[in-house]
């Protein structure tokens, strides 16, 4: 049989001498070049352990060791290799505590008395293959984790039946008021108005009966210190831990409408002074105008010319002062933008939290 | 009989501009004049028989009663078959335009400054032609 080429570096935690060569002739039966470690205490597996964390891919381990046996010792190891599987070797006397380290975090069970060559190969292989993926796993499921619970963005996760919320993130934590532990004590009710319940309802009776994925809405919220705030809220259906659930992502814009007010308030202000050029301004002058054709156009005596001139300047006098007027206004503008009043400037409005 | 002119503007300057221009194109040299619409609404009920027709220029924003209310009243009265009217304004919006073409006593827009010939074209206007 052609034996693997691979450089397997093994750590074989084992007190007893024979179980030892034992072990070692087997593995050199189907690898043609293992570097094996051997530890023959707890205390100085940890150490090999810990030199060589990162180069170890397999670990067999007695479970009876003179400084440390049985689940303590399953238990400590499990915690110090992260990266390798555990494999536990047993007398049949221990059968059923073998089966018990799996729930402890070992990865696999030889019962020595049943063990080969070929079982022991078939175990590492399978194992260090295993334990791979499952960290590919767990990396994958911490990304995602990461991104709903490191999102700057308040999200959590609702029971679309018993509307309790069964997920939040650290950005919803802030936001709120409420702790993790707070708002796994509230339903989604808790954080609406009384006012918009009826309104919560609607939407959530609406997404069920539709069986709509993607919902979208613009709500009133509730934080924690009684503040309420106009949020636009995304949904979309989700399994939970094998609840029916939704995953929300909640959206302050009250700062963006309020902004977006100041700006219509603003708007309604440059309209009426538009309005204002367009009819007021133009009233004295059209009469300036007309005076002045008056002059030009017709023959009068020097006291009608008088008079005329004398319009002319009540005239202009108006137009003046109606120039103030529009200066006074837009100065009114000018001064709401520097007071604020509550109304912030776009980049505040959009700044993550 | 004929045709008899009312000025219907609160700007006095206005109206003096007014008289000397009509004057001046040969359209009247004795307008009626008031200073709101409500006294050339009284007019016109009272005088109603004075005249064969009546050219009226209406300014559009006015105290007591402006061009609008006028034209509303003016169109409930029974001499309104003998009434022209041209809206006189500082400046002539678009909405304005479309809410005008509602009467249909309104025979046109004068944007002020209006001079002599502008109302001395007038005495050609199809409404008014036959008074010269």
């Amino acid at each position: 049989m052609k034996l693997d080429q691979i450089p397997y570096i093994i750590l074989v935690i084992e007190d007893n001498p024979g179980d030892y060569v034992l072990i070692e002739d087997y593995l050199l039966e189907h690898i043609a070049s293992p570097e094996i470690l051997h530890a023959t205490s707890f205390c100085e597996a940890r150490e090999l352990l810990k030199e060589n964390a990162d180069r170890i891919q397999t670990i067999f381990l007695d479970l009876t060791l003179p400084d440390k046996s049985g689940e303590d010792l399953i238990t400590e190891v499990v915690r110090l290799a992260r990266k390798q599987p555990v494999i536990v070797l047993t007398g049949y006397t221990d059968a059923s505590f073998a089966i018990k380290s799996l729930t402890l975090g070992a990865s696999d069970y030889l019962l020595k008395d049943e063990m080969n060559a070929i079982t022991l190969y078939k175990s590492l292989i399978y194992n260090i293959e295993r334990k791979r993926s499952v960290m590919k796993l767990q990396e994958s499921e911490q990304r995602y984790s990461d991104l709903f619970h490191l999102s700057p963005q308040p999200m959590w996760v609702f029971d679309t039946e018993s509307l309790r919320i069964l997920d939040v993130n650290q950005a919803a934590e802030k936001h709120y008021g409420y702790s993790a532990a707070e708002f796994y004590e509230l339903t989604i009710e808790d954080i609406r108005p009384k006012e918009s319940i009826a309104e919560l309802h609607r939407i959530i009776e609406h997404n069920r009966a539709n069986n709509i994925d993607f919902s979208k809405s613009v709500s009133k919220h509730i934080k924690k210190s009684g503040e309420v705030i106009t949020v636009e809220v995304l949904t979309n259906k989700i399994v939970f831990k094998g609840r029916p659930a939704r995953i929300v992502l909640a959206n302050d814009i009250t700062e963006k409408i309020e902004y977006i007010k100041a700006i219509e308030e603003q708007n309604k202000k440059l309209r009426e002074i538009a309005w204002v050029q367009s009819h007021v301004v133009r009233a004295p002058l059209a009469r300036i105008m007309g005076l002045v054709g008056l002059i030009q156009d017709e023959v009068m005596t020097e006291e009608e010319q008088n008079e005329i001139l004398q319009y002319i300047l009540t005239s202009a006098g108006e137009m003046d002062n109606i120039v103030k007027d529009i200066i006074d206004k837009t100065k009114e503008i000018d001064f709401e933008k520097e007071r604020g009043s509550g109304i912030n400037s776009p980049e505040s409005a959009i700044e993550v939290k | 009989m004929g045709l008899k002119t009312l000025i219907v503007d609160d700007d006095h300057i206005f109206i003096f501009i007014a008289k000397k221009m009509l004057e001046s194109a040969g359209f009247t040299s004795d307008p009626v004049v008031f200073g709101n619409g409500k006294k050339a609404l009284q007019y016109l009920e009272e005088h109603a028989d004075d005249a064969d027709h009546f050219a009226i220029f209406l300014d559009i924003n006015m105290p007591i009663l402006n061009g609008w209310e006028v034209l509303d009243k003016l169109s409930e009265m029974p001499v309104k078959e003998r009434i022209s009217v041209y809206m006189v304004t500082s400046s002539v919006d678009s909405s304005d335009k479309k809410r005008a073409a509602t009467y249909e006593v309104m025979k046109g827009f004068l944007e002020k400054p209006v001079g002599k010939e502008k109302y001395a074209s007038l005495k050609e206007h199809e409404a008014l032609r036959e008074f010269f």
